[in-house]
């Protein structure tokens, strides 16, 4: 009787487990599924929009979206990519790089379908381009948006008006230097008897990009992160801007003009504090309009500038973008490749890109449809006037297509790291740790150089020297 | 008279009573095998390489990465780091459990299973969920508190609790502390309740006092368990990742960096700027950290056969 049961529940586990094992479908006879990934939170109502109005289009097919938040998208999609377990469409991650998604055969190129041709003509002129979304004349993406510097800085005009900075005419005063949003600070702070701060950002989601790119409005010839495209080094000991920032911000901490919890808070927090008052200038993106309609519905009391110039008082360089650019992707290993394709076509449509930036989503690839009536917002239309901001820059990707296979490795205490520890005091002396930086920093890039050359790559630092870049102009990137 | 076993039979009646040992020890094993052995032996081929985590391995480095991590100052900080954490964890978090369970073993104390639910609560929270929580409530208790402080003239610029250098280690050590304390109540708490009864009633009529109960009955009855229980606590401890991941990232400037967020730093890549995922050298300091763990697992082993010996359990 004992082993009977034994037996018994042995047989019952069993076919527990395969049950458990089995993969669960979740569609109905006839329906195709298709899994789709993406990182948009903000932005997800209207995502969830389109799939909505996809799916009435088209009854066959059902669109099962998984957003996943913060910068690890990238490691969690390589994770599904290698596990075999590839969403159907996805929005293209920031990393391996566009050739190292497509060497590994992560997207589907997007020729062989039928009406591909048709597809391409709908675009603007130098949307698909050679190295960056088209690899060995075949298409595997396309951009959606137009570029523009994603990070601005944005003010709260009630604190502003609050604290008297109105110009005779009653405007909000703008800050387009760094002094002057320190100015505006002590004003703010003074005027609010020390209750509300000046400025605030996100330290735990982006720290560093609005710090680069003052500089590079200020002039710094670097690409996004220290590297000097003029001359192929790391210099951020060279250029005085860095050290103003570092500065300005260290007596902004000193005097408790900064959000005292800044450096640790995350985007959606930073958001929600500064429509709630806490503080008056906030480094962030234009998808806060819609973050605000979901959280502080009510919040209407804001502008926005771009960020401020570091120790000029006219704009000396711009926000540098490659050309082409990538939005959404296909897998190769969908089982619905049709129907997945037209999901993507969907995405891309003009109509899917009108409703996008009706929406309050951002400024469209389409030029024709970023105009005052559809962008529905005086904020949207200066974030989006600030396209002229942009141009494009350097690509070693472009030039040379092996400078993929170079692993540049993490170092350690970074650029983050350095601006950290001297805004707490664990840095004294700003000059030799930013010399140290570029010391480990360039030693590291040529260390990978020549990693990747002893594994086959052909590759040189000189890929990464542009010294005929003139940084004015767009770079017209071509292959070496 | 009672019918004796033939050898063989005796064999075969062992090894099927042995068979459904294995059986259920079986899915542990394999599951420990998968996602814990071979990712350490796995891991000793990727510290020979550079590797992004993307396709296969291909730049061989030799020992570089090995060196890399004996030679950077950064992680011998984060052991640093990491040595504090358990030291200060452990024993108050057991002073702590020690005293509760011995509070919470009283059977005429009311609502028993309450404070006992209310301890343990803490522990079925993700680490992470708590360390984001505790984010936003240090946040806005600093926020709140630094006025008034400011005001008295006790503190000139306002607190930022995990953003001060001085005070973001502690300030994880104190969640940990609460975090995990649940656990060894409970264990605590299952010890004592084994002691058998019959040796306070024994120490009673010898006219022992409370105290003297506690340090020459209950403490010695419940050694055996409290070697694992350490043990336990000190291992937890080395692997903390996911309070300090939420709560500081290992900041500021890496003053509350442990080994674990050390390796995650190289592991994934910097959403900054070019550089990217490298996974040889978050290896390297895996292994690094693999030995001292197993170290400290062979001394558990160690301590718990010696309290063997003592009790003569074979």
């Amino acid at each position: 009787m004992a082993i009977h049961f034994k037996k018994t529940l042995l047989v019952l586990l069993a076919a527990a487990s395969l049950a458990g094992c089995k993969k669960q479908d979740a569609s109905v006879a006839g329906e195709v599924v298709l899994n789709h990934h993406d990182m948009l939170i903000t932005q997800g109502p209207q995502v969830d929009e389109e799939i909505r109005l996809f799916q009435i289009a088209n009854p066959g097919i059902k669109i099962k979206k998984t957003t996943i938040a913060g910068e690890r998208y990238p490691d969690l999609f390589a994770l599904a990519q290698k596990s075999g377990e590839s969403p159907d469409t996805f929005v293209v991650p920031g990393r391996p790089t566009f050739p190292e998604l497509v060497a590994n055969g992560w997207l589907l190129p997007l020729n062989g379908f039928e009406d591909y041709k048709d597809f391409e003509k709908q675009f603007p002129p130098n949307c698909f381009v050679e190295g960056v979304n088209v690899i060995k004349g075949k298409t595997y993406s396309v951009a959606q948006n137009v570029n523009i510097p994603f990070l601005q800085l944005w003010i709260n005009t009630k604190v502003f008006r609050d604290a008297g900075l109105v110009t005779a005419s009653g405007a909000i005063k703008e800050p387009k230097t760094l002094d002057e949003v320190l100015a505006f600070s002590r004003q703010i702070k003074k005027s609010s008897n020390g209750t509300i701060f000046g400025l605030g950002y996100s330290g735990k989601h982006d720290p560093l990009s609005w710090f680069f790119w003052m500089n590079q409005f200020s002039g710094f010839p670097q690409e996004a992160f220290g590297l000097n495209y003029k001359t192929g080094k790391y210099e951020f000991a060279k250029h005085e801007s860095v050290k103003i920032i570092a500065n300005t911000l260290l007596t902004m901490r000193k005097e408790g003009l900064v959000l005292p919890q800044a450096a640790s808070v995350d985007d959606e927090t930073a958001r929600v504090l500064f429509a709630q008052g806490k503080y008056g200038m906030l480094v962030n993106g234009s998808w806060v309009i819609n973050g605000w309609k979901q959280t502080n519905p009510e919040f209407k009391d804001y502008t926005v500038v771009p960020l401020p110039l570091v120790g000029v008082d006219k704009i000396k360089g711009y926000f540098y973008y490659g050309p082409g650019g990538a939005s959404v992707g296909i897998s190769p290993l969908s089982k619905h490749p049709k129907e997945a394709w037209l999901w993507f076509k969907w995405q891309q449509s003009k109509e899917a890109s009108l409703r996008w930036v009706k929406s309050g989503n951002g400024p469209s690839i389409y030029k024709e449809f970023n105009t005052p009536e559809n962008l529905n917002s005086d904020a949207m239309a200066r974030v989006v006037a600030m396209v002229k901001l942009g141009r494009i820059g350097p690509q070693p990707g472009i030039r040379n297509p092996d400078t993929a296979l170079v692993k540049i490795p993490n170092v350690k205490p970074d650029e983050a790291g350095i601006l950290e520890g001297y805004l707490t005091g664990q840095i004294t002396d700003l000059q030799a740790a930013l010399v140290d930086l570029d010391a480990r920093k360039q030693a590291a890039f040529e260390q990978a150089v020549e990693d990747a050359k002893k594994a086959g790559a052909k590759v040189s630092t000189a890929d990464w020297v542009f010294s005929d870049w003139d940084m004015s102009k767009d770079y017209v990137n071509k292959r070496r | 008279m009672a019918r004796k076993d033939p050898p063989d039979t005796l064999h075969a009646s062992h090894l099927r009573d042995s068979v459904w040992g294995y059986l259920f020890l079986a899915p542990m094993f394999i599951l420990t095998l998968t996602f814990v052995i071979y990712p350490i032996f796995g891991s000793v081929r990727i510290a020979f390489y550079n590797w992004d985590g993307i396709g296969n391995p291909t730049q061989y480095v030799g020992w570089r990465h090995f060196m890399g991590v004996a030679k950077d100052p950064w992680f011998w900080g984060a052991l640093k780091h990491t040595v504090i954490y358990a030291a200060v964890l452990v024993p108050v978090q057991l002073f702590l459990a020690l005293i509760l369970a011995l509070l919470l073993n009283n059977s005429r104390l009311k609502g028993v299973n309450f404070f006992r639910a209310l301890y343990f609560m803490p522990v079925v929270t993700s680490g992470a969920v708590v360390g984001v929580v505790i984010n936003l409530l240090f946040g806005n208790f600093a926020s709140g508190l630094s006025a008034p402080l400011i005001k008295l003239g006790l503190i000139s610029t306002p607190l930022d609790l995990l953003g001060s250098p001085s005070l973001a280690l502690g300030c994880i050590i104190a969640v940990g502390i609460w975090h995990t304390l649940g656990y060894n109540l409970i264990y605590f708490l299952a010890s004592l309740q084994a002691v058998p009864e019959e040796l306070y009633e024994a120490a009673e009529v010898d006219g022992a006092s409370k105290v003297q109960r506690l340090v020459h009955v209950t403490l010695p009855s419940i050694r055996p368990m409290m070697v694992i229980i350490v043990f336990m606590a000190i291992l937890g401890s080395l692997g903390q990742f996911d309070l300090v991941k939420t709560m500081t990232d290992g900041g500021p400037y890496y003053a509350s960096d442990l080994v674990s967020t050390y390796i995650y730093s190289y592991a994934f890549a910097s959403s900054h700027g070019m550089s990217q995922s490298n996974y040889g050298l978050a290896s390297a300091a895996s292994l690094f950290m693999s030995l001292m763990v197993f170290g400290f697992t062979m001394l558990q082993l160690l301590a718990i056969k010696v309290s063997r010996k003592e009790r003569g359990v074979s």
